[in-house]
């Protein structure tokens, strides 16, 4: 607005001033003509001497209103008519011919309020007076003022018209998009999506209003949704991560109650194998002493005893010899759970064979076929009660067998393969095989073969037995860090698979052997 | 050629002044009678005693820039102008002056004082002074073809058939021009003439 108003005012003066210099211009050329005129028309005033019929033809020059004066002189200088269209100083005509004009020759003088020009009046071929005007180029002014006033009153209108028209503009178009700003403002420093603008028009600036408020609304519509699921998603996440801790929680006190009853598990195998040893190992001497005296008795008072009595003492020095070895079965399943393995590199072939050898007068009095059926590899374990496992499942199935000719087969798989049942772990090393075609075991039984002096038959069928050979293998493979499993059924014989993975550290303040 | 360019830009100025300025007509009539008051004395002196004959004399010789003359004014191409003035003659040199090494319709323009009306053959202007007959006029050759203008200061000289008179007047020497006179002859009178002539 300011730039436009000052742009039209430069243009405005410059107009003018071009408007004044093309006006003086125009002034100067004009008064050239009226001189030649007044020049030609006034040659015979001023040949016949009638300054009177001069002064008439300069008076007819007030038809021209910038003319202030118009005068005659003759080449002597003296004034010869006049005439002065203003009572001003500018109308008085000098009483003799201005000296520049003197010389009778054409010339002009243009001033900043007046121009002044003269020309000769020719008479035949000789000058014979000086046609002066002046005029008034405050006439110029007046009409340049009037022009300056026109475009003042243009530029007013302008300025007026441009105000309505803004005003106009700005209600139209200005003031809803400042809303729109505003809100978008509001929108953006707020987070506010509910704002919205209210449409004012039915024009492109409405229609921009209006899909302005449907992206707001959309725009909320997609925000709560957002925020509801944002919601939702917590509330999920803080029931997920409660129900995590929880079941942490629940862990750790699974964990720490299944610690605290492995070490008090630990505590009372400990004690139970210290317990056994000391039992063992402290009642074998009275029993020694019993089965010593209850000897001594037999033969010292062989006479004095009938045969009930004889019989009595000879029962109890079976019994006394049966609980001995019950103690040192005791005692020597209790060492197996106490000492530390002696892991050597074992070559189990060789074992299996030396094994077989010892028993060989055992097995050839029953008649029993033992096999080897698969190469035995080299394995770290204490050769001692590898030798133990062997030869109890070897003695166990001829022990346990009504075939006509017991047979015993032993071997390995490689590790990992399924047998019996079960799938044992790879790392767990090959499975160990011992199988007899002896009598079987029922499927109820299976569960408490292990179990220590759990017999199955008579005290002294199948050759009699403390019952602890199995629960010892048993505690052997476990100590190995291996599992021992069977399969079996009546009359089609027995299986046992077992892993020897490698020694399973049984515990920090284990006693050793002795005292 | 004059006369027709001066006609044309002397009736166009006063024209527009009267309908433009009508009603200031009359102050400035008052103003002009006020400077001419100033004006006039100057010029009554300068016309009176022998400055009277340097004007006549001037004025005789400006007539030959506001008249024009047939060509068979002239008996041939290079015959000279001439300007004649019956005896006595009253300018006593100044005519002569005013006219020296001056030309007149492209000739030379000569001098000539003559005695009779017989001795005017071949004037172009002939000065009948005031001691001089008016009815001399009809008798110059060359009147009657309209080929002369006729100059004189008697008081009957327009009534005797003479074109153009001075008359001494207010101190001042005013031209008298008889219409009738002019018309019938061949001369072109410019306008600029007339309007500081007084019609008879």
């Amino acid at each position: 607005m300011a730039a436009t108003a000052s742009a039209l005012l430069l243009a405005g003066a410059v107009l003018l001033v071009a408007e004044w210099l093309r006006g003086r211009r125009e002034l100067v050329r004009d008064l050239e003509a009226l001189a030649a005129i007044v020049a030609d028309q006034t040659t015979a005033s001023v040949a016949f001497q009638d300054p009177g019929n001069a002064q008439e033809i300069l008076r007819s020059l007030h038809a021209k209103e910038h003319v202030a004066a118009a005068c005659i002189y003759l080449l002597d200088g003296r004034r010869f008519a006049a005439y002065a269209a203003q009572r001003t100083r500018l109308g008085r005509c000098p009483e003799r011919v201005p000296t520049a004009a003197a010389a009778g020759r054409p010339g002009q003088r243009v001033g900043a309020g007046v121009a002044e020009l003269w020309r000769p009046v020719v008479v035949g071929d000789h000058p014979e007076a000086i046609v002066f005007l002046r005029s008034d180029l405050r006439w110029l002014a007046r009409g340049l003022r009037l022009q300056a006033l026109a475009l003042v009153g243009a530029l007013l209108l302008a300025a007026l018209g441009g105000f309505l028209l803004s005003l106009r503009l700005q209600r139209i178009i200005a003031s809803p998009i400042e809303e729109l700003a505003n809100a978008a403002t509001s929108v953006r420093e707020l987070g506010d999506y509910s704002v919205r603008v209210e449409p004012k028009s039915e024009d492109e600036v409405g229609q921009l209003v209006d899909n302005f408020n449907r992206m707001l609304a959309q725009i909320q519509q997609r925000d709560d949704a957002l925020i509801a699921a944002k919601g939702a998603l917590e509330v999920r996440v803080d029931e997920r991560t409660r129900a995590l801790a929880e079941e942490l929680r629940e862990r750790r006190r699974a964990e720490a109650e299944l610690e605290r009853k492995n070490r008090d598990l630990e505590a009372s195998n400990r004690e139970l194998d210290d317990f056994a040893y000391v039992a063992s190992h402290d009642l074998k001497e009275p029993l020694r002493g019993i089965h010593n005296y209850a000897g001594f008795l037999l033969e010292d008072y062989q006479e004095q005893l009938d045969d009930a009595g004889r019989e009595k003492l000879q029962t109890l020095m079976r019994l006394t010899g049966r609980m001995e070895s019950l103690i040192d079965t005791l005692l020597h399943y209790s060492r197996v759970g106490r000492v530390d393995l002696a892991m050597t590199e074992v070559d189990l072939s060789v074992v299996v064979a030396e094994m077989l050898d010892s028993l060989r007068p055992a097995l050839a009095q029953a008649g029993a076929e033992v096999r080897v059926v698969t190469p035995l590899p080299v394995i770290r374990a204490d050769r001692a009660r590898v030798d133990e496992v062997f030869r109890d499942l070897v003695v166990n199935g001829v022990k346990y067998n009504e075939a006509v000719i017991p047979s015993v087969e032993i071997g390995a798989l490689p590790a990992g393969t399924p047998a019996g049942g079960e799938l044992p772990h790879p790392a767990a090393g090959p499975v160990f095989f011992v199988r007899d075609n002896g009598i079987g075991i029922p499927a109820r039984h299976q569960g408490v073969i292990f179990d220590i002096f759990k017999r199955l038959h008579g005290r002294d069928s199948y050759g009699g037995g403390t019952g602890a050979g199995l629960t010892i293998v048993k505690k052997v493979v476990e100590r190995h860090g291996g599992r021992i499993w069977l399969q079996s059924a009546p009359a089609e014989g027995t299986t046992f698979f077992f892993t020897l993975p490698g020694p399973v550290d049984v515990g920090q303040n284990r006693r050793t052997e002795g005292g | 050629m004059l006369a027709e360019d001066g006609c044309a830009r002397a009736g166009a100025l006063p024209q527009r002044a009267r309908s433009a300025r009508r009603p200031l007509r009359p102050i400035l009539a008052l103003l002009a009678m006020v400077i001419s008051s100033f004006v006039a004395p100057t010029w009554g002196q300068s016309a009176r005693g022998a400055r009277e004959y340097d004007l006549k004399a001037t004025f005789l010789f400006h007539f030959t820039h506001f008249v024009e003359w047939p060509e068979a004014a002239f008996s041939s191409a290079d015959t000279p102008f001439d300007l004649c003035v019956m005896s006595p003659d009253p300018f006593g040199g100044a005519l002569k002056e005013v006219v020296a090494g001056e030309r007149a319709a492209g000739r030379e323009l000569r001098v000539r004082t003559v005695e009779s009306a017989s001795g005017a053959a071949g004037c172009q202007i002939v000065f009948v002074p005031e001691r001089r007959d008016s009815a001399l006029v009809r008798e110059l050759p060359g009147v009657r073809e309209g080929f002369v203008l006729t100059v004189g200061e008697k008081e009957d000289f327009l009534d005797r058939g003479g074109m153009v008179r001075f008359e001494l007047r207010g101190g001042r020497i005013r031209l008298q021009v008889s219409r009738r006179a002019l018309g019938a002859s061949q001369l072109q009178v410019s306008s600029k003439l007339l309007a500081v002539a007084d019609m008879e």
